[in-house]
């Protein structure tokens, strides 16, 4: 055979036998098969594809409940056994059992039937028999240092052993006291008017201008300060290699002198080696005991008081003793404590239960006090007593309002002067503002003058108001009273006090004479005049010199 | 400006205090409650607020615990408070329509909740329950005298509620003869029972009229009395089911509307022992004496009472049992008022005295209806009065003021009733809460009482084989020696210091025994080495406490530096109160 005729490979022909033609024969191929075996296989729908094979199908629950059913080993050996009970491998819930169970034995225990069990007040045995129930007990762990119930000192007995009573009163005394003092060592409250004259609107250009002067004259002084900082910092110069050398050689000597400056220092310190020691010793001791002083103390005030759970501060309620005069040795007349609700909740706030709020003992208002105080001053006697007593104890002040609201309500504590000193201030600021020092004197007048009505014959007590100085407070406000009713009030406690010669005595040697001559006659009041006339007449009849 | 104080980048997760620690208003965010709500959970959970270290929002917040607030978030309770919060809107709004039908049909059938889930969860076991029961007890005895105020939502209710606990709780503890103390006080009588080894003190207010003041917050007062009332409810219930009592006792109407409660159920405890109990033993001889009246009652009570034989003989067992359990305090306090009638007059302390004597196992009668017995009883060995002259006297009984009662309960013993007769100023009533040994000052009525417990108790108890002379003698003895320990203490500090001489004594004997072959002129020097070895003795006991001290913490050395100037601060105080006692005499002899 001869070979084919070379032919150009650049004809079309060429090209054309050039040109793969592979993929279309693969695939007339794959159809040609795919036709061959029955379709092709992407093309076919799913359920043709697959098909749920249900011949050894067994229902799910079926299947899971064989397995349940399984037993273990160890159990079924066990279970061989009547005597021992299988352990179930899972915690159940036997709630409901083990309640019957234990009605059960409820049951078998009390003998009674099984509805008296669960009585109509429906409580069952929380703890069970033995007084335990298994559960686990959560872990409280801010638990107070406070007991529950403080029972209090043997000196708060209601009949107590004359030594203990004195310390639980020493006690009490101690606190108020310190409420005093803290009040007179305070900051002084920032005064409601202040003292001094009014400036006018023109004054106010003249002090302006003043303030505007001295202003100019700092920004003056400033200014001409600025200046110079500007110069020099605007300055540049050059810097010789003269200079330079100057500088490096200045500062070689600062840091040699510096150096033996160190050395020097370091070698003193040595030999001050054993002082340095002790020094830091010492500190250390010192720090050591600051230390302990703070947990003593800290552990000090959480037995006094809980730590600061709120905004408030807790305040202690006031210990209840027994004044001397109220010990009385029986039950019967016992003036008990009647605010055991408060006693109770501030030891809930004591113990950090809840934090302590800010609500003080007194949220009655002024006004009603007042109110009442007219009240008894109209009805008189029953109060009488307590004017008098609070006339012993020689406040002839505001306090007047607090005793009576404390005697006719028994909230207060017990009467030590000042049960509350902070209220007491608070209210007497109240006082001044709302009613005035008029009011109040007219008050401390017309109380004095009704216990003295009620108590004719008690010399000595007048004479004790007198020492203890009502008499010269009287008098000052007679001098000081601006109105009639005042100066009436006042003469008529004087003359009340007149009654007696002690009295009368220790009043013309405060100067009681020329205040009472001294006393305007009106035409309005005659009973001024009455008043003034009966007490020179008692100073007459003493044999005073009223002239003088 | 630098960062925040407490600066944290996002992203990153809060660490120590502020994630710990979380201010109220956080906590309600959480609870998703409101704040009467939230206050209400805490008091019931016992959730309370903390102080941490370090106040993240400020100084003036109350901080609570972020677990506590969890443990509030994971209580049913929570729910259940939701609820009934949009019940009670639902109720609002058909007021607000007007359709009061509705209304009261809704509030009829409102959600409430039980609190025994959560009563169990805080008291795990029964001792815990006891343990912390002080503060129920008073809170319950204090409400069941105040008033009932519409205004501060005090419902009658509640306050029977409270009566009637604190009547069961007085009965239970009367009739297991636990209580051991009882101090008359300005603010009302402390009582100190203990019960299943856990000393429980309550105090009794004075029955007198108590003031509500303004600056108590009676909402959170009525929370936790809320929570009280169902834990003493529980415990009494567990209580009387330890002595074999059904638990809501029935009374009898007629003592009830007398207001003889506790007496009623003093009664309801016998009637129940008798039925169950053939052989009526446990009361001892007050049932003797109280059977016949009771008989009439009884017929009453019988229909409640249950008469089958296998459960009365569980009782019997049970009963001999709870009888071996009793301690020897309470056999004594069993016995203290043994064989004393005592009468009450009008005007004494009632309830107290009807609590307080029969706990010591007297029998107690008082004017008025329904009492036991009446005062022209012969029986009756002791009449308490309190007022300044007796008028009609008879001559077979005592005439004492309450107090007696109270003193006799504390030192245990009857005391002469003869500072305690009428129109005496009684001696002083002495705490029974204070260790006087503790303390190091004893007072002189102390002294006297201790004489004469020492007194009874060599009475009771004599020697075998011994003359009434010897007798005697022992007798002075034992009081000198039990009239104070401050003495026997320093006694003892005598002792040792003998001791510590003897020892001497002997070492130097020792060492002359042994050096006296020797060396003899030294003997000097072995003097001086001896005391030497004493005084090392003294210095070893000193290092070892320094030892000890050194072994502590930092802390519990404080605590103990602490304890150490309180005992300094104490014998101060001790010394001052002698001295102003001899300054007192002085003056009075004067």
């Amino acid at each position: 055979m001869g070979k084919k005729a070379k032919t150009s490979r650049k004809g079309k022909k060429a090209w054309r036998a050039n040109i793969s033609t592979e993929d279309i024969h693969d695939f007339f191929e794959k159809s040609t098969k795919d036709a061959h075996s029955g379709g092709s296989l992407a093309s076919a729908p799913t359920e043709s594809l697959f098909f749920i094979d249900k011949s050894k199908d067994l229902s799910v629950k079926r299947k899971i409940e064989k397995k349940r059913e399984k037993v273990l080993r160890v159990d079924s050996v066990l279970e061989k056994n009547p005597f021992v009970e299988a352990v179930p491998s899972s915690k159940q819930k036997s709630s409901k059992k083990k309640k019957e169970a234990l009605k059960a034995k409820d049951v078998a225990v009390q003998d009674v039937p099984t509805n008296d069990c669960v009585p109509d007040s429906g409580m069952v045995p929380l703890w069970g028999n033995e007084g335990q129930h298994g559960g686990k007990a959560r872990q409280v762990s801010n638990q107070s240092i406070i007991p529950a119930v403080e029972v209090e000192p043997p000196g708060c007995s209601y009949n107590p052993s004359f030594g203990s009573h004195q310390d639980s009163l020493a006690q009490a005394v101690a606190e108020e006291m310190q409420k005093v003092y803290k009040n007179e060592l305070g900051p002084q409250p920032v005064p409601l008017t202040v003292m001094g004259e009014v400036i006018d609107e023109d004054d106010k250009y003249f002090v302006e201008a003043d303030d505007g002067s001295d202003d100019e004259m700092n920004e003056e002084n400033l200014s001409e300060e600025d200046p110079a900082t500007e110069k020099r910092s605007s300055k540049t110069r050059r810097i010789t290699r003269v200079e330079l050398n100057k500088r490096a050689r200045r500062k070689e000597l600062q840091r040699k002198e510096a150096e033996a400056k160190k050395a020097k220092e370091l070698a003193k310190d040595i030999d001050s080696l054993p002082d340095i020691l002790q020094e830091i010793a010492k500190e250390d001791e010192e720090r050591q005991k600051k230390h302990l002083r703070r947990v003593i103390a800290k552990q000090e005030r959480l037995k006094a008081c809980p730590p600061r759970l709120g905004k408030y501060k807790f305040q202690p309620a006031p210990p209840q003793v027994l004044l001397s005069e109220e010990l009385t040795g029986s039950i019967r007349k016992l003036k008990g404590c009647a605010t055991l609700a408060r006693d109770r909740f501030k030891s809930l706030e004591k113990r950090g239960l809840i934090p302590p709020s800010a609500k003080s003992g007194r949220s009655f208002s002024l006004r009603y006090t007042i109110y009442l105080v007219q009240l008894t001053m109209t009805c008189g006697f029953a109060y009488g007593q307590e004017v008098e007593r609070f006339c012993f104890q020689g406040s002839l002040t505001v306090q007047f309002l607090l005793l009576f609201k404390r005697k006719s309500w028994n909230v207060q504590s017990r009467n030590f002067s000042s049960s509350n000193g902070k209220d007491e201030a608070y209210l007497e600021q109240e006082a001044e503002r709302k009613i005035g020092w008029l009011l109040k004197l007219i008050f401390a007048g017309t109380a004095t003058f009704v216990a003295y009505q009620f108590f004719p014959y008690m010399d000595e007590r007048r004479m004790k108001i007198v020492e203890i100085g009502g008499g010269q407070e009287l008098l000052n406000m007679l001098g000081s009273a601006k109105d009639e009713r005042t100066q009436k009030e006042a003469l008529k406690a004087l003359s009340a006090l007149s009654k007696s010669d002690e009295a009368v005595k220790a009043l013309q040697s405060a100067g009681a004479i020329a205040a009472i001559k001294s006393t305007p006659d009106t035409f309005q009041d005659a009973e001024i005049g009455t008043y003034k006339s009966n007490l020179l007449k008692r100073f007459q009849e003493l044999r005073y010199d009223i002239s003088s | 400006m630098g960062k925040p104080k407490h600066y944290r980048p996002p992203g990153k997760k809060k660490e120590g205090n502020a994630a710990r620690y979380v201010t109220r208003s956080q906590a309600i965010k959480i609870l998703q409650v409101s704040l009467s709500d939230f206050r209400k959970l805490c008091i019931h959970k016992g959730v309370f607020p903390r102080e941490p270290k370090k106040k993240v929002k400020g100084n003036h917040h109350t901080y609570y615990h972020l677990k506590d607030v969890m443990y509030i978030l994971h209580d049913p309770l929570l729910e259940k408070f939701r609820e009934i919060r949009a019940y009670q809107k639902k109720i609002k709004k058909a007021k607000a329509k007007k359709n009061d039908e509705l209304a009261r049909l809704l509030l009829s059938r409102s959600p409430s909740y039980k609190l025994d889930m959560v009563i169990r969860d805080r008291y795990p076991t029964f001792v815990d329950a006891l343990r912390d029961l002080d503060d129920p007890l008073t809170m319950v005895h204090l409400f069941a005298m105040l008033p009932a105020i519409d205004r501060l939502k005090i419902e009658p209710k509640r306050i029977h509620n409270c009566r009637r606990l604190c009547h069961e709780w007085q009965a239970y503890i009367s009739r297991t003869h636990k209580l051991r103390k009882a101090f008359v006080a300005v603010k009302g009588i402390y009582y100190q029972a203990e019960v299943d080894g856990q000393n429980i003190t309550w105090l009794a207010p004075h029955a007198r009229q108590q003031v509500l003041t303004d600056d108590v917050d009676f909402n959170v007062m009525l929370t936790f009395l809320e929570f009280y009332e169902a834990l003493l409810g529980f415990v009494n219930f567990q209580l009387y089911h330890s002595i074999n009592v059904k638990y809501p006792p029935i009374l009898d109407p007629r003592l009830e509307a007398l207001a003889a409660d506790l007496y009623a159920l003093s009664r309801y405890f016998d009637a129940n022992h008798k039925a169950s109990i053939q052989v009526p033993q446990l009361a001892g001889s007050s049932r003797s004496e109280q059977e016949q009246e009771s008989d009439l009652r009884l017929a009453q009570l019988q229909h409640q009472l249950p008469a089958n034989e296998p459960g009365a003989l569980m009782h019997l067992v049970q009963n001999a049992a709870s009888e071996i359990e009793e301690d020897e305090a309470t056999r004594d306090c069993k016995k203290l008022f043994q064989n004393k009638k005592i009468f009450l007059s009008r005007e004494v302390p009632r309830e107290s005295l009807l609590f307080v004597i029969p706990a010591f196992g007297g029998i107690v009668s008082w004017e008025g209806d329904g009492a036991p017995f009446a005062e022209a009883d012969d029986s009756i060995t002791h009449q308490i009065v309190d007022r300044p002259a007796q008028g009609h006297v008879y001559l077979s009984r005592e005439y004492v003021q309450p107090q007696w009662v109270y003193d006799c309960v504390n030192a245990r013993i009857i005391l002469p009733t003869e500072p305690y007769m009428v129109g005496r100023d009684p001696p002083p009533h002495l705490s029974p809460f204070v260790d006087d040994e503790a303390e190091g000052y004893v007072p002189d009525y102390a002294k006297t009482i201790k004489q004469l417990q020492a007194a009874a108790k060599s009475d009771v108890q004599p020697l075998p084989g011994m003359g009434s002379d010897d007798l005697n003698n022992t007798q002075n003895l034992l009081a000198e020696g039990y009239i104070s320990r401050t003495e026997a203490m320093e006694a003892a500090e005598k002792k040792q210091k003998m001791m510590l001489l003897e020892k001497q004594y002997h070492d130097e004997l020792k060492m002359e025994l042994q050096g006296v072959s020797t060396i003899n002129k030294q003997s000097s020097a072995v003097d001086i080495e001896s005391k030497e070895e004493s005084l090392d003795v003294q210095q070893s006991a000193i290092d070892s406490e320094d030892l000890s001290t050194l072994m502590m913490s930092r802390k519990k050395r404080g605590l103990a530096k602490a304890i150490e100037m309180g005992k300094q601060r104490k014998k101060e105080r001790v010394e001052k109160l002698k001295e102003r006692k001899r300054k007192y005499r002085s003056s009075s002899e004067i």
